[in-house]
């Protein structure tokens, strides 16, 4: 009796298995011809030579050698995680006590708060950045005031560098990391904190002790989203960083539509992909690292 | 002068130096807190004395947790002071009080070891490292847990993380400490074990304590004075036995203990309180109640089986049910008007006092009765 009923709920289940499969199907075909193909066919054309623009037969590790072992591809490299990096960290500090402010706030409060730490994420990302020009260009906000104010002789370089490229990138990633860092935030019992207080810690004290610490996942994690979006970004760098910057993304461009070095601009590429995945894999060992007393 | 005025103005436990008197530990004066329309605190006066085990009891929003947070500083007062070790500390952050707390869900640090949570406030203060391990080891062995030293919390289990954190708050020498439920979260036979254990740490520490719970029962047991709250201001404060014997009021005498209410008149001339319906009760009141409502205990009756010569004192009434609970047994006595009357007698349920019988209650001792209107 019992053997039938259980024999009856794993053939249930299975049929419930079945037609979990046919509903993932379509989301399963879009990512293998979306995501898995061209990657597949970028890791095979990284291996490729080329000539003039041709594709030719026969695999070959050239590409990699001339990324890994030129001094002008490992300036880019470089750069370009050096960028990330300080993108990163600018977002950590910026994000902090904005992610404080709505963690603190009433719930009802919170949703707005919310919206209005997301809303720039609707505007798409070229007009953004050419409302960054706006303000940093040689005629941009920022130089005419200071010129105006009779500070400035010259006009300050704000774009067209790393500069530029910086405060773009960290004012485009800022709300990853605010919405990554509050999520931390409003997990922590606040009577951590009140204990810490009542102990004797001042507030600087309980925020290094108590709520950094615990707050760790959350930096962790959008320092990664943070990090990787602006390694892989090409927008900001190519508006407010220039074609003249070095930039992974921009050369990646460059290779594959200037010069029409495809196998380059792919082994270039696989190298960022790597590199990306190597971040999350890091990344998950730390948060475990942190969860490991939660 | 016109300070010194004020504050001695203030209430009985305020000198005109400002200071309150010797042996009092913390004292507050006039609180008043609103959360929006709610009263938190309804202008409540309280001072405990040095080395005491005070308990604030009321069910929940009655605003015992207000009273103690607002002690402790993590609520700003509408009106009112608090004095502790006699200085006003009313505008001082919670680190400037030098309090111990310990809360229900044991809010250990989980990012820290059992050391370093107790050393905490010790490292805060910035003593030495031999001062921090001798203070914790001394901590650990208070609460009989030193082989846990390098554990994490998220390691212990409940009852083992709540002496933790009872530990961490004795760490810092605390003038006062404070408990808000600490023993809410655990199960009962842990929480009777702690509550001894508690007793036991107040005394060694010499501590002042200040517990909140709405555990009548373990009000009674761990304090030296009880504090019944209502709405947030203080209906009794007293000893557990005069909380438990000479109740203010019905909310009190209701609240703590068992309890039969009961609608009476008192016959002064006669010196006897008659129950409608029930019978007659031969009892010394104030002469100027009338109306009453008795309350009695249910250790105070003393039941026996209606006989023939039963006519005059007693309450007549029918056994309802009878349920042993564990060394006692409780009865329940319908009266003739509908209540029911409740009376307990040690050991087993006694054979001539079967469910069904006929029975008479008496009253060993006189009972409390207030005017009812």
């Amino acid at each position: 009796m019992s053997a039938t009923a259980s024999r009856t709920a794993v053939r249930a289940s299975a049929r419930r298995g079945t037609a979990a499969v046919w509903l993932l199907l379509p989301a399963i075909v879009l990512v293998v011809a979306l995501l898995l193909v061209p990657v597949f066919d970028m890791v095979v054309i990284s291996f490729r030579r080329e000539s003039f623009g041709q594709i030719l037969p026969g695999f070959t590790l050239e590409n990699y050698r001339s990324i890994l072992q030129g001094a002008a591809y490992a300036e880019i490299l470089l750069k370009t995680f050096g960028a990330a990096a300080v993108v990163t960290a600018a977002c950590v500090v910026l994000a902090f006590p904005v992610a404080s402010l709505i963690a603190g706030a009433p719930p009802r409060l919170r949703g707005l708060l919310y919206f209005l730490v997301a809303a720039p994420l609707l505007v798409n990302t070229v007009v953004r950045t050419y409302g960054w020009l706006l303000i940093l260009g040689r005629k941009g906000l920022i130089n005419e005031t200071l010129s105006w104010l009779g500070v400035l002789q010259e006009p300050l370089a704000l774009s067209g560098n790393y500069i530029g490229l910086i405060v773009g990138g960290t004012q485009v990633f800022l709300p990853f990391m605010i919405l990554s860092i509050t999520t931390s935030l409003v997990a922590i019992d606040r009577r951590l904190q009140e204990s810490s207080a009542i102990l004797g810690a001042g507030s600087v004290r309980t925020f290094l002790d108590v709520t950094l610490p615990l707050a760790m996942p959350g930096v962790i994690a959008g320092s990664v989203l943070v990090f990787s979006l602006m390694l892989g970004a090409f927008v900001t760098p190519l508006i407010l960083g220039g074609t003249a910057i070095k930039y992974v993304s921009v050369a990646v461009y460059t290779d594959a539509l200037v010069l029409f070095n495809l196998p380059r601009a792919t082994a270039l590429s696989v190298v960022l992909l790597v590199a990306v995945l190597l971040v999350y894999a890091i990344q998950k060992r730390l948060i475990r690292r942190y969860e490991a007393f939660a | 002068m016109n300070l010194l005025l004020e504050r001695a103005s203030q209430g009985g436990a305020v000198d005109a130096a400002g200071a309150p008197a010797r042996g009092i530990k913390v004292s507050a004066r006039g609180i008043v807190k609103r959360f929006g329309s709610t009263v938190a605190a309804d202008s409540i006066d309280l001072d405990i004395r040095e080395g005491e085990f005070l308990t604030l009891l009321g069910e929940s929003g009655c605003g015992k947790t207000t009273l103690m947070r607002i002690i402790a500083g993590l609520e700003h007062v509408d009106s009112g002071r608090v004095y502790i070790d006699g200085r006003d500390v009313t505008d001082l952050p919670p680190r400037q009080r030098n309090l111990g707390m310990v809360f229900q869900q044991y809010s250990l640090f989980p990012h820290m070891t059992v050391a370093e949570n107790v050393g905490y406030g010790l490292r805060v203060k910035g003593l030495s490292r031999r001062e921090i391990d001798e203070t914790v080891q001394r901590m650990l062995e208070l609460v009989h847990l030193p082989e846990l030293r390098d554990r994490r919390p998220s390691q212990l289990s409940g009852g083992q993380q709540q002496r933790i954190a009872l530990a961490r708050a004795l760490a810092t020498r605390p003038s006062l400490l404070m408990l808000d439920e600490p023993l809410g979260a655990l199960d009962l036979k842990l929480r009777r074990q702690l509550q001894a254990e508690l007793k036991r740490i107040h005394r060694e520490s010499g501590t002042t304590f200040l517990f909140v719970t709405h555990d009548q029962e373990e009000a009674l047991f761990l304090s030296d004075r009880v504090a019944v709250m209502r709405a947030g201001r203080i209906e009794q404060l007293d000893d557990p036995v005069r909380i438990y014997r000479n109740p203010v009021n019905e909310f009190v005498a209701d609240f703590v203990g068992d309890v039969t209410l009961l609608a009476a008149e008192h016959d002064a001339g006669a010196g006897v309180v008659v129950v409608a319906g029930a019978g007659r009760l031969p009892m010394r009141l104030d002469p100027a109640l009338r109306r009453i409502t008795l309350v009695v205990r249910p250790e105070n009756v003393v039941l026996a089986p209606k006989d023939a010569n039963d006519g005059a004192a007693g309450l007549h009434g029918r056994v309802e049910d009878v349920a042993y609970q564990a060394g006692t047994t409780l009865y329940s006595v319908r009266l003739p008007g509908g209540e029911s009357l409740k009376a307990r007698r040690l050991g087993m349920p006694a054979a001539d006092l079967p469910q069904g019988a006929e029975v008479v209650a008496r009253l060993a001792d006189d009972a409390v009765a207030f005017p009812r209107a």
